[in-house]
């Protein structure tokens, strides 16, 4: 029975092994748990004061209870960390764009070989300080004007609710490979910016030391190329690819098998388990605004909105305008005062880990890629270009 | 090397590993099917190999899972669909209730006299069984109309959680002395009164009451004289109240162990480490937080799915809140659904009336009736005929 089992076991797929082995150290856990509530003295007297009915009961509760913050705890307090002051964090995120956009200008001006910047080899060590942007050593302090400019961006209809600031490239330049249209693609807040402070003059300099760059990582790039074709020769590029168009898992590949193939009773039961709990089709800031408003401890006056969706969109987003509008003015208070008093900022244990990820992915990749074209070309293998 | 010695595996893990091996077994068979099905080459065979692979399993997958819990999904959407036909029903009652009530003032007053009601306790157990209640008459068209109309006036409010239907004191008090008990008294009662004039049966005297209080205060009397006699003396088996030794001999005296939030952070403060605080406190919320945002989340699903079919315009009512606007249309659907729904209710209702079909109860209200509450009343009885002997009176209701 026993030889039956494992042999079945065996012939799972990897999904179905993994969900046999996590079922197994789940249960080892649980009852592990459940062992030490009943057996160990330590809880003895304690239970002793209550009924001995519900002593069993809650055992039982607790042992699951225990089990589940064991397993999902870490994943929790972190949710929560987010949450804590969730617009003063917000209003401190949002402050540090001052500083991206003008990194991003000197940006402009290194590539145009207008400066140089001590520290600063090669563009893409503009990633790394966008990353340590608190501690950029080559940036002024934000100035009273920047900060106005950045609070009347935030209460211009610019400002995009839903547009997770957090996550942008702030120094990405994307000119070198792009056509016209890169301008397009750069964030808001920089359209902003320059619109107000006239700076939009450094998105058309030349990228001079740009495309050295990419002349000499195209040449490494090639090389590598031909390498790994010495090394695989099955390898053939020009092999043609199948033309045929690629099946997704979209709601219409699905409907339409069901529809030819399958049992009519599916559609329904695709229908009610497929579904969202609620409708955000055509709305995805709806899951953040709901967030906000289950998280707001105020009462949110109701915006003005087409759907209800649209609803409880813009209350959202108008609140926090307002919320962001109050938060702001003590971020940079607290900003000027640190630079006062010679108080560095400090930064997370996974920030702290970006900045050495991208620290060594611009050396092992980018600097290394850039020396080995040097070479390549016949010239020293150094930055001096 | 010696080999770990493995935990036997509890019931339900092995219960989910058989339903895992199913399910997997299930996706094997599908997938085979797909991959190996003539009907569906041709299909397949427009698109490209690799990108059909992964639809087959995933398809296989999600059909699998479709199989195992679709018929329970359509049960419920099923279940949602004939829900306000079912509240609406189950709100019919209220008209028999505040019948009840108002005959529970006479019965007080002693202007009726009503076969097996020996105590105005018994009120509450017919509260719980009022569709097989003896003491009213069936609804009729008047009162069915009169609750409609109350149904979809701007009085009607629900039911406060605290209120019961048979709850005398509380209202009378409220009646007579003006403002707002725990206890509020249910807006039907008020519109019923304030539209029949049925509020001067509060008017009338509580005799009964007055007299099971007088009787209940004898014998509280003697408990506190023979408590003040034996102190000192007392084992914990005494302790316990003899209300709760009558509805459960074998209670051992000591109080039960709850596992709601605070005595669980009791628990964990007194034997776990903090990091386990710190993942408790970040997992479970207080009730009232989490109830709240768990209905935000049904509204918008009502909203979503529910409004949408039928048409519905929702309305933010309150233009300062709108954590309270959306609560707001979301009861105010249900309450159209409801009363859209009452008139079949109530003809459902008049059928099962008038060919003799009995109304039944719910079980668990039944069985809370007869055993619980049903003891809880028998100990009260049993303390109002003490009561009686104490002052001199024969061991009977007659009073």
């Amino acid at each position: 029975m026993a030889k039956r089992v494992k042999k079945e076991e065996a012939e799972l797929s990897d999904v179905g092994k993994l969900m046999i082995k996590n079922t197994k150290e789940d249960d080892k856990l649980k009852q592990e748990i459940l062992k030490d509530l009943k057996k160990n003295p330590k809880y003895k007297e304690y239970f002793s004061t209550y009924n001995k009915q519900t002593v069993e009961a809650f055992i039982k509760n607790y042992a699951e209870a225990k089990w589940r913050y064991l397993k999902y705890g870490e994943m929790y307090l972190k949710k929560e960390d987010e949450e804590i002051s969730r617009y003063k964090n917000r209003a401190e995120r949002l402050f540090w764009l001052i500083q991206q956009k003008k990194l991003f200008n000197l940006q402009c001006q290194f590539r145009a070989e207008k400066i140089t910047i001590p520290g600063i080899e090669l563009c893409e060590d503009f990633d790394y300080w966008e990353k340590a942007i608190k501690t950029c050593p080559f940036l002024d302090r934000v100035s009273e004007e920047e900060f106005n400019l950045l609070v009347e961006f935030i209460n211009s209809g610019a400002y995009d609710y839903d547009n997770d600031y957090e996550y942008c490239d702030w120094q990405s330049y994307q000119k070198s490979f792009g056509d016209d249209d890169w301008k397009k693609e750069l964030p808001d807040w920089y359209d902003f910016f320059d619109d107000k402070m006239g700076t939009g003059y450094l998105l058309d300099l030349p990228d001079i030391r740009g495309e050295k760059e990419l002349k000499y990582t195209r040449l490494a790039s090639k090389q590598r190329m031909e390498d790994y074709k010495k090394e695989h020769p099955e390898y053939n590029p020009s092999a043609k690819s199948d033309p045929r168009p690629m099946m997704g898992y979209s709601d219409d590949f699905i409907v339409d098998f069901i529809k030819r193939f399958d049992d009519p009773v599916l559609l329904k039961y695709h229908a009610l388990m497929d579904r969202s709990d609620y409708d955000d089709s055509g709305y995805p800031e709806l899951s953040n605004a709901l967030e906000d408003l289950k998280n707001a401890e105020i009462p949110i006056p109701v915006a003005e909105g087409g759907s209800w969706q649209e609803v409880i969109i813009t209350s959202m987003a108008e609140h926090e305008v307002r919320q962001l509008n109050k938060a702001l003015p003590i971020v940079f208070d607290e900003y000027l005062f640190r630079l006062d008093n010679n108080i560095s900022f400090g930064y997370s244990d996974a920030e702290l880990e970006e900045q050495t990820r991208t620290r060594k992915m611009i050396d092992d990749h980018h600097r290394k890629s850039v020396l080995q074209g040097r070479k390549l070309n016949g010239e020293p293998e150094d930055l001096n270009f | 090397m010696a080999k770990e010695k493995q935990p036997k595996l509890s019931e339900q893990a092995k219960k989910d590993i058989d339903n895992t091996m199913r399910r997997e077994k299930v996706i094997k068979e599908i997938t085979s099917e797909l991959t190996k099905g003539k009907k569906y080459k041709k299909y397949f065979e427009k698109y490209n190999p690799v990108s059909t692979k992964s639809f087959i399993e995933s398809y296989a997958r999600r059909k699998a899972q479709w199989l195992e819990w679709g018929p329970n999904y359509l049960q419920r959407d099923i279940n949602e669909k004939l829900r306000f036909r079912e509240m609406a029903s189950t709100f019919l009652w209220e008209i028999q209730q505040k019948k009840l009530f108002n005959l529970q003032c006479k019965w007080r007053a002693g202007e009726v006299v009503l076969p097996g009601i020996e105590v105005s306790w018994d009120f509450l157990k017919w509260e719980q069984k009022i569709k097989t209640c003896p003491y009213i008459d069936a609804i009729s068209q008047e009162e069915f109309d009169l609750y409609k109309q109350y149904m979809t006036s701007e009085s009607y409010q629900p039911k406060h959680f605290m209120s019961s239907w048979q709850g005398y004191d509380f209202y009378r008090t409220e009646y007579l002395n003006g403002g707002e008990s725990m206890m509020p008294t249910p807006a039907w009662y008020v519109y019923h009164d304030t539209m029949m004039g049925t509020g001067n049966l509060f008017m009338l005297p509580n005799i009964k009451g007055d007299k099971e209080q007088f009787y209940l205060n004898l014998v509280k009397a003697e408990e506190d004289e023979k408590a003040k006699k034996s102190k000192g003396k007392k084992s914990k088996k005494n302790d316990v109240p003899a209300i709760v030794k009558a509805i459960n001999p074998n209670f051992d005296g000591k109080p039960p162990i709850i596992p709601d939030y605070k005595t669980k952070e009791e628990f964990i403060k007194k034997f776990e480490d903090k990091t386990l605080l710190k993942y408790f406190k970040a997992m479970e919320q207080e009730d009232d937080t989490w109830q709240e945002d768990q209905a935000l989340d049904d509204c918008l699903e009502l909203f979503s799915y529910e409004m949408i079919d039928e048409n519905m315009q929702i309305e933010f009512k309150n233009p300062d809140d709108l954590k309270d606007s959306i609560f707001r249309a979301a009861a105010d659907f249900e309450l159209t659904q409801i009363t859209n729904c009452l008139d079949a209710a109530y003809e459902e209702y008049q059928m099962k009336a008038s060919n003799g079909i009995s109304f039944v109860e719910n079980d668990e209200m039944v069985e809370f009736a007869d055993t619980t509450f049903n003891s809880i009343i028998n100990f009260i009885k049993e303390q109002i005929l003490h009561g009686r002997e104490l002052n001199g009176e024969p061991r009977n209701f007659d009073y």
